[in-house]
């Protein structure tokens, strides 16, 4: 692919790793055709744009990290607790397996009952199952963004949140919401916000979720049940910790 | 890209040498320069503290471990690792997304500054300041746009999705704000093109 004037324009964009789609398909299979202006393009935008980091409050490191730093450096286990590394799903699938197998032998050298064991081993393939359900997300999520039929319903504050608005993205092919909110009020403690989708006139639990600090909040709901009824409205109260099948608290938001 | 002080890139030359020897001091010299910078830039995109210390300690020991990886030709030491620490953090940020286990992205960051904005960049070094008001004349779009990218890692077209403008309107946003950053930089450093001073 020849180099074009269009293309070195996407280098800026191309730097700040905002390119998707085929404009991201052109400048890759450009640039692994070596193109030395679209290169050098692309360094000069990463490095202007290293001063944007510097438009941010700097953060002094706590001093027990300098320290771990260096002792790391010299291959000495750091004194501080390891912090614990984010799960691949491989080294997770080995490990649990490896802890199954252990449990099961370290239980009954022990005398522990077998059933003990058992309910220990469920709980490790009950983890297991949660990271293949995460990573059986990525590629769901990853696309949901990105899906010309989201339709986009707006969603209005209710009386128990009048300043709060939304509005949720809502693929019904990945059959997963997106709620987008602000002004979303703090929550007493025991209390969170609860999605809702509602379909032939009955509320299906969405999910739970917590306000960010400043009360604007981006959270994906879990999928709607097959065989549901189509979906008409959304909404979102306000309900204990964990959230409950059915409606019983305070609305904030509702759309449809 | 134009040379800083002969001397400053000097100073980095010497201070990876000297790591490249093995020379554990200078990697703790190389912290005591540059962590509070790098450490601000990780907690604005992660939020999290110890998501944002975690990523600080990898950038350190990959630099550690990859001396070799800085080429002094291609620009200041600063700006090499504060290129390694966004994409380590965003690299992280969009992991943790994909599990549903990120902060919840506040679109009302991206303002016009305010009082409080401008007493939090009293806090920052010269060039920082300099840096915060180009990005604070920015027509707002545009800077929210950089700023969804940069900070907030989302591509293009989760840009369009988030603010609920169209891809089209998007893409120019951000050439337009990329365009102007550079313009603006130029304006307060009087260069050619800016560097990044230590």
């Amino acid at each position: 692919m020849p180099h074009t004037e269009f293309l070195g324009d996407l280098a800026g964009v191309a730097a700040l790793g905002a390119l998707d789609g085929s404009d991201r398909d052109a400048f890759e299979g450009h640039l692994q055709e070596r193109c030395p202006e679209c290169e050098a393009a692309l360094a000069a935008w990463r490095r202007d744009l290293s001063l944007v980091a510097l438009s941010v409050p700097e953060v002094v490191p706590p001093a027990d990290l300098r320290v771990r730093l260096l002792e790391t450096r010299r291959g000495i286990p750091a004194s501080a607790p390891p912090r614990k590394p984010a799960a691949a799903a491989r080294w997770l699938a080995i490990a649990a397996a490896v802890l199954l197998a252990l449990v099961a032998i370290d239980d009954v050298v022990r005398h522990r009952s077998i059933r003990e064991a058992q309910q220990r081993a469920a709980v490790l393939s009950a983890r297991l199952e949660r990271s293949r359900e995460d990573l059986a997300r990525k590629d769901l999520r990853a696309r949901f963004l990105e899906d010309p039929d989201v339709q986009t319903i707006l969603l209005s504050g209710q009386a128990a949140a009048p300043g709060s608005r939304g509005k949720i993205l809502f693929s019904s092919r990945a059959r997963r919401a997106i709620l987008v909110a602000a002004e979303l009020p703090a929550l007493p403690p025991g209390r969170q916000y609860e999605l809702w989708f509602i379909a032939g006139g009955k509320p299906i639990a969405a999910g739970t979720f917590d306000p960010s600090a400043s009360g604007a909040t981006i959270f994906e709901s879990t999928p709607l049940p097959e065989g549901a009824a189509p979906v008409e409205k959304f909404a979102v109260t306000i309900e204990p910790l964990g959230g409950v099948p059915q409606p019983t608290g305070p609305m904030v938001l509702l759309g449809g | 890209m134009k040379e800083p002080s002969g001397e400053a890139r000097t100073d980095d030359t010497r201070v990876m040498r000297r790591i490249a020897a093995g020379e554990g001091d200078a990697l703790g010299d190389l912290y005591d320069l540059y962590a509070s910078r790098v450490l601000g830039l990780t907690t604005r995109i992660l939020a999290d503290p110890e998501e944002a210390q975690d990523v600080l300690q990898d950038v350190f020991l990959h630099v550690w471990r990859n001396p070799s990886h800085y080429a002094p030709d291609r620009g200041s030491l600063l700006t090499w690792v504060l290129i390694l620490a966004r994409s380590r953090a965003i690299d992280r940020l969009r992991s943790l997304r994909r599990r549903g286990r990120d902060r919840q992205v506040d679109l009302s960051e991206c303002q016009i500054p305010s009082a409080e904005d401008l007493e939090r960049t009293a806090g920052l070094r010269q060039e920082g300041r300099a840096v915060y008001r180009v990005l604070s004349e920015l027509p707002p779009d545009q800077r929210q746009a950089l700023e969804l990218a940069y900070f907030g890692g989302y591509t293009q077209t989760e840009i369009a999705t988030l603010t609920g403008a169209p891809l089209g309107t998007v893409k120019t946003r951000l050439r337009q704000g990329l365009m102007k950053l550079r313009d603006g930089y130029r304006a307060y450093f009087n260069r050619e093109e800016p560097f990044a001073a230590h």
